[in-house]
């Protein structure tokens, strides 16, 4: 367990930040009261350790911090509490999830043949647990509602920027010496509201991510299927479309991809949609040597996602080899300006991370006021 | 030539630090073979030139002592001196979450190699993660605050980092110099090395690469390249067979991948040779650390010659070989790039759209020309034409590259063209129209929300009932939040009742009524529209002689507020609500109020002779009968009431417009 724990502090340059789980419980209220820049702040100079002993205080003490509450304001201490929990998850932006301890050892059958199974011992650090808290907390204490549901919604934006699909999906592929630990937050999240269709495009987008791995495994199959009962939905066809294209994309179907880009485009304004739709395109037409029409998808690209880097990098490339120097160079200071501009390329795979402002602010403003 | 060229060239002879390079490098290229970085401002290649002899720098050189040729042809040379001509360097760090056990090192190095760039020449920094960023911009070192500690995360983006800083080009008149201090291995980049070397090929700059912790990790792996942690993992899981990973999934590759010969970086070695410079690995008992690499590398650069040729003799177009070399002295070294490559394409022309053709009409949108997009709205002489446009539309808005409320207020635009007709234009006018409220759905919820105000805007102005009632009833559901979307609702149902479609529809049955005032009921729980849902109520009310509740309504609504046609309307049916109630005298001082408050206004100036010739005042009545046949009508608040919401469109267009 000394490998596990060192992995899990991961020599991040955060610092244990509370002496022990006591200190966590006035960090909350302050939270409640609506001190969000400060505690958030403290959050994320937390470590492994520290929001393990965040997620005890939430266990044991958040309870009867939320009954003392009284009637009158339980419901607003719970969605507090919950929300902390998403917060405190989100802190450690690059830490993983989850350590997984590769086991090999000998399997005797009944006909006594002995065989090698390999499999992995599974360990989830604090920050999906915290999640895994916030949501039994809320699905445990009243019918559904438009405030659990954007709660889910900002969870979904969480657990997407950790990019870790077997929080959301649990392991249909991997094997695990013991399967129950599994999570399977969607679940949770799609029994509590089966209408809501981002929950199904991120179901689709968990197979769908996985698909990045070395080398690559099965999944795109489901991701393919999810993808494709999306397209007719009136809120995610859009995206179901795109993200369906960058699968197809990636597995060199490049004709049906280039479809998608089509139908995708058709369907939505998204920007971030577009962006990668015709960025997608750019790249199977550069492919193909079809040099003109791919610079028309680069710039379209970046006419919605001004300085993207995806497109930026492609454009100057282009522009460099047929002898537009000037303006590939001014592409790449302008690319590399800081803030760098947000590249949907870069971010796909973090799903619904890209409205993670939009979620904390409505649930902050409903606590706190 | 029409553009320009710009490239640079160098050579550098053997030096202890290149006896150094070669023994890490693959085979250096012949001596005095002279791979020229070179600068083309217009038509002249500027080509700097490393000469050494043995350890030293030859310094005595005249243009008359070199030779270069282009793709085999001689070129006439002049010198200029080296120390004349000012250098930018790009210092790139990889913090990609794989180098954060070297952070420290890391920003030291950088430090380090900001501070000794001379102050007549200048330093930029960017790092390299999922993301390139530039941290520091070019300008003097002196002018450049020191580095916070660099802080790991994220892939690592590398490649595009170096075509990035390839393609970059500070400054005409100075040579650049990158310092790429990274591992090389890309984890996130589109990128490959054979796109770096192809920007090696086009680029200005010399590049050179160090690594930080990429070696052949002692005597174990031979000629297999590993990085520090990789080094580490291996040795961890084959201690023990117990191997702990982490679960970050999504690396969309890692490049070259783990068991990567040394030959899988031959290509960007290539790329950096092509400008002249190297990769540098780090090796038991040298010091190949970034900074002491930079500061020998940068020594020479500051002491090259520089040569100047106007190219003569060879196409522009393609790919040029470069070889400089000192006739005189065949044992002098010269290491540097070895070709440059301009490939000219001609920029796609600029077309002019025709006029009432869909591009016309976009480029007035795009432009923002209100004039020229009315030009182009009218463009359409036939209904054949409209048709043509209301159907081509959603294709050619698909690529366009406007904003997204500009694309959506032409749309409008263009759909209320085709309302206002009848047949087919009418209903691909509605079709488009539905059209851009599924578009607006995927997009956003603002842009839905803006949009339906706008439409229903459109949709009340043009009366069309049995068009606009399913339509805004939809838009009313999809944001049940929004009163003003429940108010346009009632008043196109209202409409049934009044306008063109009364002979189709009939009277009102009891059941639409109720329906009605339940919806004018649901418009006037809200502050912004609780008024106007009154007053016209109340109208409804009187229209079917129900005169006493209409009088209720009205006097709920009140007479506050800086709503004046809004105000006009209520004096207005108030006059009428109490001459239904036989209240002559009230509602000949309700009609004057209304007149009062939009002087000139016909509606109120015919109200009130109708009412004053019924009730005695003859004289009145004609002389106002005169005023209204002979002079200027003022502005009629009446006109408005029947378009509902459309009172509102100028408005509702240009927060749709707005939008992005």
């Amino acid at each position: 367990m000394a490998a596990i724990a060192s992995f899990m502090v991961g020599g991040m340059p955060s610092i244990h930040a509370l002496r022990g789980p006591q200190d966590g419980l006035p960090l909350l209220e302050r939270y409640a009261r609506g001190e969000f820049a400060a505690v958030e702040r403290q959050l994320q100079t937390l470590d492994e350790d520290g929001r393990g002993d965040l997620l005890k205080m939430l266990k044991h003490a958040a309870p009867s911090w939320i009954e003392t509450g009284g009637a009158t304001d339980r419901a607003r201490r719970r969605l507090a509490a919950a929300t902390f929990a998403l917060e405190a998850a989100r802190a450690g932006e690059w830490d993983d999830w989850k350590l997984l301890q590769r086991d090999v050892h000998q399997d005797t059958g009944r006909g006594g043949t002995t065989t090698i199974v390999a499999s992995d011992m599974l360990f989830w650090s604090a920050a999906p647990q915290l999640i895994e808290w916030g949501c039994l907390l809320l699905r445990g204490a009243e019918a559904p509602g438009p405030l659990e549901l954007r709660w889910h919604l900002a969870a979904l934006a969480v657990a997407q920027r950790s990019e870790d699909f077997e929080f959301l999906i649990g392991s249909p592929f991997e094997p695990r010496s013991d399967p129950s630990v599994g999570i399977m937050h969607l679940r949770h999240a799609m029994q509590r509201f089966p209408q809501e269709t981002r929950f199904r495009l991120a179901y689709a987008e968990a197979f769908a991510s996985r698909l990045f791995q070395q080398p690559p495994k099965s999944g795109a199959t489901e991701a393919v299927a999810e993808f494709s009962a999306l397209i007719d939905d009136p809120d995610v066809g859009g995206e179901a479309a795109m993200r369906l294209g960058i699968v197809l994309f990636r597995q060199r179907n490049y004709d049906a991809a280039r479809a998608r880009m089509d139908k995708a485009e058709e369907l939505t304004r998204d920007p971030y949609v577009r962006y990668l739709a015709r960025y997608v395109r750019g790249r199977i037409l550069e492919g193909q040597h079809q040099t003109v029409a791919a610079e028309r998808e680069y710039r379209t690209a970046l006419a919605v996602m001004p300085r993207a880097q995806s497109a930026s990098v492609a454009l100057a490339s282009l522009l460099a080899q047929r002898g537009r120097r000037e303006e590939a160079a001014r592409l790449s200071v302008d690319a590399t300006r800081t803030p760098v501009a947000v590249d949907p390329w870069r971010e796909h795979v973090h799903g619904d991370d890209r409205f993670w402002p939009k979620w904390i602010a409505a649930l902050r403003a409903e606590f706190a006021r | 030539m029409t553009t320009r060229m710009r490239c640079v060239a160098i050579l550098t002879a053997a030096s202890a630090m290149s006896a150094v390079l070669a023994s890490q490098t693959p085979a250096a290229s012949p001596t005095q073979q002279a791979p020229p970085t070179f600068r083309v401002a217009t038509d002249v290649v500027t080509v700097p030139v490393f000469v050494h002899a043995g350890d030293a720098a030859v310094g005595s050189l005249s243009t008359a002592d070199f030779v270069l040729t282009d793709n085999g042809v001689p070129q006439t040379i002049q010198r200029v001196e080296s120390e004349a001509v000012p250098t930018d360097v790009t210092v790139l760090v990889e913090t990609s979450r794989a180098m954060r056990a070297s952070m420290a090192p890391l920003t030291s190095q950088a430090q380090r190699i900001v501070a000794r760039v001379q102050p007549t020449d200048r330093v930029e920094v960017l790092t390299i993660d999922s993301y390139v960023s530039e941290i520091r911009a070019l300008r003097s070192p002196l002018e450049q605050m020191p580095l916070a500690r660099l802080m790991p995360g994220g892939m690592a983006s590398v490649n595009d980092a170096l075509v990035l800083a390839l393609l970059r080009e500070p400054d005409d008149q100075r040579r650049h110099l990158i310092v790429a201090i990274t591992d090389s291995i890309d984890s996130m980049s589109e990128s490959t090395f054979d796109t770096v070397r192809t920007a090696a090929r086009r680029s200005s700059a010399t590049l050179e690469v160090v690594w930080q912790t990429l070696g052949d990790g002692g005597a174990v792996s031979g000629q297999m390249l590993r990085t520090e942690s990789e080094l580490a993992l291996s040795e961890q899981c084959g201690l023990s067979q117990r191997c702990e990973v982490t679960s970050r999934f999504f690396t969309p590759h890692v490049w070259p991948p783990p068991g990567r010969p040394r030959a899988a970086f031959e290509v960007l070695r290539e790329a950096a040779a092509i400008t002249g410079g190297a990769v540098h690995q780090p090796a038991t008992f040298t010091d190949q650390v970034a900074v002491r690499v930079f500061e020998r590398l940068y020594d020479d650069y500051r002491h090259a010659y520089v040569l100047r040729y106007a190219p003569s003799g060879v196409p522009r177009a393609g790919v040029h070989e470069i070889v400089v070399t000192v006739p005189r002295h065949p044992s002098y070294e010269i290491r540097a790039r070895r070709s440059y490559e301009i490939d000219e394409a001609p920029a796609p022309a600029a077309t002019v759209p025709a006029a009432g053709s869909i591009e016309a009409l976009m480029a007035a949108g795009a432009r923002g020309d209100d004039s020229a997009l009315a030009l182009a709205l009218r463009q359409p002489r036939t209904a054949t034409d409209l048709v043509r446009l209301l159907r081509g539309f959603p294709d050619a808005a698909r690529r366009w590259s406007g904003d997204v409320g500009h694309e959506f207020m032409l749309a409008l635009r263009l759909a209320a063209e085709g309302l206002t007709q009848s047949g087919d234009a009418r209903d691909e006018g509605v079709v488009l129209m539905q059209r851009y409220s599924a578009l607006a759905r995927q997009t956003s919820p603002e842009l839905e929300r803006v949009w339906y105000a706008a439409t229903a805007a459109i949709l009340d102005g043009v009366l069309l009932p049995t068009v606009s009632v399913p339509y805004i009833q939809h838009a009313a559901d999809r944001f049940p939040d929004e009163p003003r979307l429940r108010l346009a609702q009632a008043i196109a149902v209202d409409q049934k009742w009044h306008i063109g479609d009364a002979a189709i529809m009939g009277a009102p049955k009891d059941g639409d009524i109720r329906a009605l005032l339940e919806l004018y009921g649901r418009a006037g729980v809200a502050p912004e529209t609780h008024q106007e849902a009154l007053v016209r109520s109340a109208f409804f009310l009187h229209r079917l002689g129900r005169d006493r509740e209409a009088l209720d309504k009205l006097t709920a609504a009140g007479d506050a507020g800086s709503d004046t046609s809004l105000r006009f309307w209520r004096w207005l049916v108030l006059g009428q609500v109490l001459e239904g109630l036989g209240r002559s005298d009230e509602a000949t001082s309700a009609f004057r109020s209304a007149e009062r408050l939009s002087p000139g206004a016909q509606s109120a100036r015919a109200a009130l002779m109708v009412q004053l010739a019924r009730h005695g005042g003859d004289a009145e009545a004609r002389a106002l009968a005169v005023e209204i046949g002979t002079a200027t009508s003022g502005t009629d608040p009446w006109l408005d009431y029947w378009v509902g919401e459309g009172r509102r469109l100028s408005d509702a267009l240009e927060r749709l417009k707005r939008y992005n």
